[in-house]
């Protein structure tokens, strides 16, 4: 069970990675997508190890709320665009001091 | 009967409400009128009520204990009544003429009914509490009428003086109120008058003395007096002459069967009295400005008023406090009528032989000179004889000898003293070369006042004579001896005295004009002439010391507190540098928000590790 578990926070650590280092909203959204599928995998394996089906059918959750949140974040970008014709997160640093 | 009790307070109180709320809008006739008609009603009130006492309304309750708005009318309420209401209306009629053409006429007639509203009150309370309205009031009064031209800051300042001094009296009278309170559960002075209990008795009876002193202008609290000369003349007249600064002595008139337990407390008023007499006389001596001549005089005479009090002889001290009320009044009318005809000179060294150009004004003084100087067959000379017999009489009894011996020989030597400055007055200012300056005409109302309390100077004590004590005074004292004055019971020798003393005064005042001129400006050049001259010219520098005890580490205490701690303290440090700080802080913490999102994203990202962290060693620790 372990070596899920590690391939799991693996992935999960390069999704941080990838949220906190990109400039590109899309990666970045990528990136959430990936911490997201990470998380469903050490679920699947806690379910397979447990012999209970819960974890299955969480998993089968998750997976609907990301499609969900990937719409929604992509509209937003969508919205972010029109405004400030560009995807890097540098041109969307408007709260400042 | 009680209404007519109540209605002789109600006139002034009317009278002031309407000059006060109306009277800007109406023609000075008007307001004079109002103004005097008020003290008339209430003089012809006091005459025909019979003694009485009335409650008003209940004031305060609360505890079981209430204190009522009660006001009782015996005859010594009766004689001040009639002085008040009557010498009021004369002052009145004078200030018709004295104040004419002044822009503020209706507020000065406003203010004097309110004083003699407060004053009646004063003299008619039935218990301490009632009474010290009075008190408080006609201090205010006071203070209104010195300052009455308070667009000149000398007279406003004096005004203050006056009020602050006698506010230092008034603390004690109420530390004595509260006190008695306590013990006696009442302040009513019925029953004030049969308390003997506690040991704090007579320290009572002194605080209230010292309220006294503070109002009556004694020594130490007597600096008021002479600067409150800064109000228009009548003021001094009638306040300070013949009404407000009698209150002290009607105070401890009215006490008087509380004070009887205390003979050292009686000693104490007598001493205090006959020093504040001596000294202020010899004051007056060095004067210049005539007002203030009379201003110490007032407190002069003060001073044999409370000896004659403190002897137990009320009829005493209230002949002379009547007699006083004559000719003191008729000698401040008469400098009044000097002052208004020079166009408001009032310093002596620049009159002189006013004795042909002012002639009604030469002679009421002279006259009321002779009566204050105390020469037969004026009033002032029967009143005075009155209080040196009970003095000498009494305290020679029932003190010691010694004591009676002092107090009267230092009352004959202020009677020496008292001739020799009203006289020196009278020779400077109505003596001499005349001068050629334009006289101011006399109004017709300020002739008459003067003539009618000419008149009463000279008579007046035939009507004050016929007077009774009420019965719950101690009689004992007076029993030994009969104060009517019948020459059976007085002692020639010391009636020969006193018009020596008086008379000696004049001859001195004569002399040193008239043959001995040279002699007398000579002695004051010497060393200890000069000496003496300068002490006695400067008031022996008693306002210099209040200064340097009182005024200066007053002022010193204000500034600390007002600069140092309210502005530095509070304001710079406390407050502005706290807010600065702030400012300062909140601008470098700002510098947090750069609005970069990866940053806020790191930021989370490190907060959960953090938490995840903490969970982790919280429960493994």
């Amino acid at each position: 069970m372990t070596k899920y578990l590690i391939l799991s926070s693996l992935l999960f650590s390069i999704g941080v990675c990838g949220v906190i280092s990109r400039r590109n909203i899309l990666i970045i959204l990528m990136s959430l997508e990936l911490m997201l599928n990470a998380v469903n995998l050490s679920l699947v394996t806690f379910s397979r190890y447990r012999l209970d089906l819960q974890g299955q059918i969480f998993f089968l959750m998750i997976l609907g709320v990301a499609a969900a949140e990937v719409a929604v974040g992509l509209s937003i970008l969508i919205a972010l665009f029109r405004t400030k014709k560009s995807v890097d997160t540098i041109d969307a640093s408007i709260l400042k001091e | 009967m009680e209404i007519l009790a109540v209605l002789i307070l109600a006139c002034p109180l009317a009278g002031f409400l309407i000059n006060g709320l109306l009277g800007r809008y109406c023609r000075n006739y008007f307001v004079s009128i109002i103004a005097c008609s008020a003290p008339f009603a209430s003089f012809i009130l006091s005459i025909v009520t019979p003694y009485t006492s009335a409650k008003i309304f209940e004031w305060i309750t609360v505890g079981g204990v209430s204190f009522d708005l009660a006001i009782k009318i015996d005859s010594i309420t009766q004689v001040m009544l009639l002085v008040i209401t009557g010498v009021g209306f004369i002052i009145h009629i004078y200030s018709i003429g004295y104040m004419k053409g002044d822009p503020g006429y209706w507020r000065y007639f406003a203010y004097l009914n309110l004083f003699i509203f407060l004053m009646l009150l004063l003299v008619m309370a039935d218990n301490l509490l009632v009474m010290f309205i009075g008190w408080e009031g006609v201090g205010l009064c006071s203070y209104l009428l010195i300052g009455f031209w308070y667009k000149d800051i000398l007279r406003a300042d004096a005004a203050k003086k006056a009020f602050i001094v006698n506010r230092v009296g008034d603390f004690f009278f109420i530390i004595g109120m509260m006190i008695l309170f306590s013990w006696s559960g009442s302040l009513n002075i019925s029953d004030i008058n049969i308390q003997t209990s506690s040991s704090l008795t007579p320290l009572v009876c002194i605080f209230l003395f010292i309220g006294a002193c503070g109002k009556s202008a004694q020594f130490p609290l007597y600096v008021w007096l002479p600067d409150a000369m800064a109000g228009p003349t009548p003021v001094s007249a009638l306040i300070h002459a013949a009404t407000m600064v009698t209150a002290g002595v009607y105070m401890v008139a009215r006490l008087l069967p509380l004070y009887m337990n205390f003979l050292g407390v009686l000693e104490i008023i007598a001493v205090i009295g006959a020093f504040s007499a001596l000294f202020t006389s010899i004051l007056a001596i060095g004067e210049n400005n005539i007002k203030r001549i009379l201003a110490y005089s007032t407190i002069s005479q003060l001073g044999f008023m409370f000896c004659g009090v403190a002897a137990g002889s009320i009829k005493a001290g209230f002949f002379h406090l009547s007699t006083h009320a004559f000719f003191k009044a008729l000698l401040f009318l008469t400098a009044g009528i000097v002052i208004h005809a020079l166009d408001g000179e009032e310093d002596i060294r620049k009159m002189g032989g006013l004795r042909k150009r002012l002639p009604l004004a030469f002679w009421a003084f002279l006259i009321g000179a002779l009566s204050l100087s105390g020469i037969p067959p004026f009033s002032g000379f029967f009143s005075k004889e009155e209080i040196i017999h009970s003095t000498y009489h009494i305290f020679t009894r029932f003190m010691s000898p010694a004591f009676g011996y002092l107090i009267t020989g230092i009352l004959l030597l202020t009677t020496f003293f008292t001739s020799v400055y009203i006289f020196r007055l009278i020779a400077i200012t109505f003596f001499g070369i005349p001068g050629t300056q334009k006289l101011h005409r006399t109004d017709f109302s300020m002739n008459f006042a003067v003539i009618v309390l000419s008149i009463l100077s000279i008579f007046g004590w035939i009507l004050v004579n016929r007077w009774d004590i009420p019965s719950q005074y101690p009689q004992f004292l007076l029993f030994e001896y009969d104060i009517a004055y019948s020459p059976v019971h007085t002692l020639p020798s010391l009636v020969a005295l006193a018009i020596f003393a008086s008379l000696a005064g004049l001859v001195v005042v004569f002399l040193s004009f008239g043959p001995l001129r040279k002699k007398i400006s000579e002695l004051l050049t010497t060393k200890i002439g000069g000496f003496f001259n300068k002490i006695v010219t400067n008031k022996f520098y008693v306002d210099e010391i209040y200064e340097y005890l009182f005024v200066l580490p007053l002022n010193m205490i204000a500034f600390v507190l007002w600069y140092i701690i309210d502005q530095v303290i509070i304001d710079t440090v406390l407050i502005n540098s706290s807010s600065a700080l702030l400012y300062l802080l909140s601008g470098k913490a700002r510098k947090i928000q750069t609005g970069l999102v990866n940053l806020a994203v790191a930021i989370v990202a490190l907060g959960v590790v953090f938490i995840i962290a903490l969970i982790f060693l919280l429960k493994h620790a």
